[in-house]
């Protein structure tokens, strides 16, 4: 599993580097599909079995996901989740193209928190999967993206 | 729930007492300037009495020194608020906030530094004073040292002037607004910017105070509207709409140009009279708000 | 390029919260340059590791929907006096960096 990821990244990095060199259309093709199936799959079912091997979660009270109900600012939207015995984490979200924002693995402590900042496309739910002793179970919470002044006229 | 209407909620404040004088203030003021006195000290105090009341009462669960956390201490904002607190866990500013320090200590050409040039000045909370025949404002100041020390001015909308200024200010920060109005100067001013505050511009129509006074808490298509009590206290702050295009840092005559164009005014420069006007009246309404800077804003 | 990293490990309940400010563009891709107009490559981290004393306690996998100037953390269990923690991270650029804090 590792090792498969550090390939497809580096083979994530020659695309790259090449794909400077090419004309622009040419690069906005490579730069748009992460290498990392659980990062380019464009649903969430997908980036579950990839990342977990399961798509199949119950609701889960004990996960806390701390994030405002309401913000301005689609670019920094800042998070940070409670999962206590968490062995692996995936934040994802169905405000974007592409799902899955951050994932936290190789976990040793008990604690389960996970501190990030989201781009969040438009309105729309933020949900925290969370694998432990191989069952899957996840929490949700809607962020509404209101949009600045200067950004919402048209 | 969020309504996206752009047009305001009609202002339920029941204060006419406020807003009849203020009204008579504005009438007054639009006549030629040299015609008429500044207003007394004792005007100037009775105007941020009514000022101050007219926000605690419309907002009663936020004391005077919250304020300083603009839009951040409103009741109406608190479904957003924990964005802001999220972030406060590890502000943005703060790698801004280290450049600012070491450049506040930089040696200029001279060999003097911008610290140097300020001992000896009163502290940011009494800016703008007024001495020697001249307003000061900290901006103003600094480049007032950059020259007499062999280095170039700077615009005060840069990214570079605003994190000067918070490397002033950020020490002083839980102090309170404290400005020394008994100069006929400082009042004139002080006359000008209450005037420029309360008069409609723009294609809009809209003054400063239809947003900040009488729709303060409002929503206005995505944003909340911050009271106007408490302007200033937080500048200069990083925004995050500021710091997608790379200069995050921005002053107060910044926030201000912006405001001028979100209502189809035309934003004046940085140091303008007008914003040096507003800077002195929004400071004299804040007497004893707290200053908090830098601060985080979205 | 060499962007700044910088750790903060704070002592909460229950245990020590480690964050980390990477200051990075988190170019997602596709994106135009405002002033040239030039189409922006992709560059942003994929990974940011978290020590302690050499041990991996967490691994974090980012995507290009994680903020500009990103700001990510984990909590450990409680820490002890000496104690060094190491966050490290690397970007698809090839570009990587760690800091390090010593717990007092
Ligand atoms: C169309 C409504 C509107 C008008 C008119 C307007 N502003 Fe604003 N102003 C905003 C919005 C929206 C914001 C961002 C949200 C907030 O903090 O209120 C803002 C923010 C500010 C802030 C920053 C507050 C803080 O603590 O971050 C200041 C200062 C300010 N305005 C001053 C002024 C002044 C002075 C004028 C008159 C020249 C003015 N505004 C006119 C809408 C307006």
């Amino acid at each position: 599993m590792r090792n498969r990821r550090h390939f497809l990244a580096n083979v994530f990095r020659l695309a790259m580097t090449s794909g400077l060199v090419l004309a622009d259309g040419i690069t906005r093709v490579i730069a748009a599909v992460d290498p990392r199936p659980e990062f380019s799959s464009t649903e969430i079912d997908q980036v579950l079995s990839f990342y977990f091997g399961t798509s199949d979660a119950a609701d889960d009270a004990s996960i806390r996901i701390i994030a405002p109900l309401v913000t301005e600012q689609r670019e920094l939207v800042p998070f940070k989740i409670e999962a206590p015995g968490a062995e692996k984490i995936a934040i994802v979200t169905d405000a974007n193209p592409e799902p899955l924002i951050l994932a936290m693995d190789q976990i040793t402590d008990k604690t389960g928190v996970v501190i990030g900042r989201a781009r969040l496309q438009k309105t729309g739910l933020l949900i925290c999967y969370v694998l432990r002793n191989n069952v899957l179970t996840r929490a949700t919470r809607k962020v509404n993206v209101s949009g600045h002044w200067q950004q919402t006229r048209a | 729930m969020i309504t996206k209407s752009w047009w305001f909620k009609p202002c339920r404040t029941t204060l006419h007492r406020f807003q009849i004088s203020f009204f008579l203030a504005a009438a007054a003021t639009a006549l030629p300037v040299n015609l008429l006195a500044a207003p007394s000290t004792g005007e100037i105090r009775e105007d941020i009495r009514q000022f101050q009341q007219f926000f605690l009462s419309r907002f009663p669960d936020v004391p005077l020194e919250a304020y300083q956390d603009g839009v951040n201490a409103l009741p109406q904002y608190a479904q957003r608020r924990l964005g802001w607190e999220l972030l406060l866990e590890f502000p943005p500013y703060e790698s801004e906030m280290i450049a600012a320090r070491d450049q506040w200590q930089a040696p200029l050409p001279s060999g003097g530094n911008l610290e140097r040039c300020f001992v000896g000045k009163p502290p940011p909370t009494a800016y703008p004073y007024f001495f020697n025949g001249e307003t000061h404002t900290i901006a103003g100041d600094i480049n007032n040292c950059l020259l007499e020390n062999g280095a170039g001015v700077l615009d005060g909308m840069s990214g570079e002037m605003a994190r000067l200024v918070a490397a002033f200010k950020s020490p002083w920060s839980g102090q309170v607004m404290d400005i020394d109005f008994r100069s006929e100067e400082i009042r004139q001013l002080y006359k000008k910017g209450r005037q420029y505050f309360w008069a409609k511009r723009g294609q809009m129509n809209f003054s400063c105070a239809n947003c900040h006074v009488h729709n303060a808490g409002n929503q206005l298509r995505g944003d909340v509207l911050s009271a106007a009590l408490g302007h200033s206290t937080g500048y200069p702050a990083y925004s995050t709409t500021w710091s997608l295009d790379g200069n995050a840092m921005g002053t107060l005559h910044r926030r201000y140009a912006q405001c001028n164009a979100l209502v189809g005014a035309a934003p004046l420069a940085a140091q303008s009279e007008e914003y040096i006007a507003l800077e002195v009246y929004q400071a004299i309404m804040n007497s004893g708000v707290p200053i908090k800077v830098p601060s985080q804003r979205q | 390029m060499i962007y700044s990293t910088r750790l903060k490990v704070i002592e909460t309940e229950p245990g020590h919260q480690l964050m980390c400010e990477i200051r990075h563009p988190m170019e997602p891709g596709g994106r135009r340059d405002k002033a040239t107009g030039r189409l922006l490559p992709a560059n942003y981290i994929t990974q940011v590791v978290f020590r302690v004393n050499e041990e991996i306690r967490a691994e974090m996998l980012l995507g290009k929907y994680v903020s500009k100037n990103p700001v990510v953390g984990t909590m450990v269990s409680k820490l002890s006096g000496g104690d060094r923690i190491i966050v490290s991270w690397q970007d698809i650029a090839g570009d990587s960096g760690q800091a390090s804090v010593r717990v007092k």
